[in-house]
């Protein structure tokens, strides 16, 4: 039983690192993602306007660029991170192919057009980060709700018990040693009464005459069944 | 002569040369513009424009006005002055006319070349096309399964078909890479051009073949520039030069050899007209690009162009000028709508 609660204590103790470990790494994320936002407004308003330069110069190349679309060109893959036990995905973008719009805006607007490409890829690289950011955030709050109901489903509900348990298994024993003593000594009593009763009988009939000592082979003088003196 | 002009030109063109100068007096003015950049939302450009030669235009817009419901009703409203014009004009000038759509046709061509490459509806295409380009084949790309296909059957009818025959000499169609046939074709539409203005003579050759040549060094000095650091290489590249423009066959030749923007710098000097342009392109995004400048210098030639009479060239200068301020307009509105308005003075002034 002290065996089961020493255990009960260590599970809790390791729980309880294990969530400030993922508390600590939540409120990181949580840091991160707020200048990402703010980052990513700034760069978006800046890749907008960029956008409407280019097309103040080349004219509306929307159309060519729609159709032109094959495969794309920035492709994410998908890795893995460890927390204290937690899995979280963390995506890294990379490129892949030549740039199919290499000659778009050939005629006009091609300096605007490789400016507004790189405000773009800037942004698209601020979204995966982003992304990858926010999956870490919503698997860890998942991951440290599960902890912390954990430690306090030990820390109130297991420990106590077990500590309960414990409690009352040595009052329990304490009690029925308090008994068997209790017992004894009233056994004793008992028989001391009774050998006191039983002298006192003895006595009184010894006086009343009725009960004569048995002879006393060896106290006697004068031995009658001896014939010859 | 110059007195043929004058004795013959008002006969047929007359009215029509009257009605493009009073449409070009109703273009921005600098205190228009200077109106439109104080604006703080799209409503105020609306009301603002109200006072100008645009009138209501945007009066049956639902909410909320965005720029780009701004773009498609002032290209409307030039596609009907051009149709308008298009439509009441005789020999020679339907030609010029002609010869005018043919640069936003090759535009449309080549947006549903690649739409017909890749499978996709044409009926969208349609839509997207610009207006002033339209041609009565258009509906029948989609029959055509290659491009070649779609050469002999659609195009023949166009007036491309003598500038896909420029193109089709050394590749087959479907090779080509989209945007070096688009330049391409456009080489060859700016030659063609240039040749029925100089052959037309009088004050219209006068007018316009120097707009044109300017046109065509300006392609000849963008595609360079643009092309540095990408896979074209220089006989590609010099394959797509304009060569009715005055930079001729030896400047042609050492733009093609330029490597970077120092060299090509160059090169203009040795031709006083472009050697101030190429020096007022300042550093990265602080001065103007080579692109504003030489729209500023398009802008000049253009207006010019109405101080001549009788000759075919203001309509021309019209529907550029009219262009530009679209531009503009488009600009200063999407600096309003985004709130960013340190470039808003970026625009090119007209008048």
């Amino acid at each position: 039983m002290k065996a089961r609660l020493k255990g009960a204590q260590t599970g809790r103790n390791l729980l309880k690192k294990k969530s400030d470990a993922l508390t600590l790494r939540f409120r990181q994320i949580l840091k991160k993602i707020i200048e990402t936002k703010m980052l990513m407004g700034e760069v978006m308003r800046e890749a907008a306007f960029s956008l409407a330069e280019a097309k103040f110069t080349a004219g509306d190349f929307s159309t060519t660029v729609i159709q032109n679309v094959n495969k794309a060109q920035v492709k994410i893959r998908a890795k893995k991170d460890n927390v204290a036990g937690v899995t979280l995905p963390i995506f890294e973008h990379y490129h892949e192919g030549t740039d199919s719009y290499e000659l778009t805006g050939l005629a006009r607007g091609g300096e605007q057009l490789a400016k507004l490409k790189r405000n773009y890829a800037k942004a698209v690289e601020l979204l995966v980060e982003l992304a990858s950011l926010q999956t870490s955030f919503v698997t860890l709050d998942e991951a440290i709700k599960i902890t912390n109901r954990r430690v306090n489903a030990i820390e109130h509900v297991i420990i106590p018990r077990i500590e309960r348990t414990l409690a009352y298994i040595i009052a329990e024993l304490d009690e029925r040693e308090r008994e068997e003593f209790y017992r004894l000594k009233k056994i004793q009593e008992k028989k001391k009464i009774l050998k006191e009763k039983t002298e006192r009988e003895l006595e009184k009939r010894k006086i009343a005459g009725e009960v004569t000592e048995p002879a006393n082979l060896l106290a006697e003088e004068k031995d009658e069944d001896l014939l010859f003196e | 002569m110059l007195g043929s002009a004058e004795l013959s030109f008002n006969v047929d063109h007359g009215y029509l040369e009257g009605l493009v100068r009073g449409c070009k007096a109703g273009l921005l003015t600098q205190q228009d513009y200077l109106n439109l950049v104080q604006c703080e939302t799209l409503e105020d450009l609306k009301v603002h424009l109200q006072t100008t030669d645009y009138g209501n235009f945007l009066a049956d817009q639902t909410n909320p006005l965005t720029v780009s419901k701004i773009d498609m009703e002032m290209r409307k409203k030039l596609c009907g002055e051009f149709e308008y014009f298009r439509n009441h004009s005789l020999e020679p000038l339907s030609t010029f006319f002609t010869y005018m759509t043919c640069g936003y046709m090759i535009d449309n061509v080549v947006l549903l070349l690649s739409g017909a490459l890749q499978k996709k509806s044409v009926r969208d295409l349609l839509g997207r096309c610009h207006p002033l380009g339209r041609f009565s084949e258009m509906e029948a790309v989609n029959i055509a399964e290659t491009p070649s296909d779609l050469f002999h059957a659609v195009l023949v009818e166009t007036p491309l078909a003598p500038f896909f025959q420029d193109c089709m000499s050394e590749n087959t169609l479907d090779e080509l890479n989209i945007e070096v046939l688009r330049n391409k074709l456009y080489k060859s539409y700016l030659e063609a051009f240039h040749n029925f203005c100089k052959d037309h003579g009088d004050v219209t050759a006068e007018v316009m073949c120097p707009i044109l040549e300017f046109e065509a060094d300006r392609r000849a000095f963008i595609i360079t520039l643009n092309s540095f650091g990408t896979e074209l290489s220089r006989d590609a590249r010099e394959a797509l030069y304009p060569t009715c423009g005055r930079l001729g066959p030896e400047g042609l030749r050492l733009l093609a050899q330029a490597e970077d923007f120092e060299q090509m710098k160059r090169v203009a000097d040795h031709y006083e007209v472009y050697k101030p342009l190429l020096e007022a392109v300042g550093d990265g995004s602080a001065g103007k690009s080579l692109e504003d400048v030489f729209y500023e210098q398009e802008v000049k030639m253009n207006v010019l162009a109405f101080s001549r009479q009788f000759h075919c060239g203001v309509f021309y200068a019209y529907t550029k000028l009219r262009e530009q301020e679209m531009r503009n307009v488009v600009w200063i509105a999407e600096c309003i709508s985004q709130r960013h308005r340190t470039k808003i003075n970026s625009y090119i002034p007209i008048l």
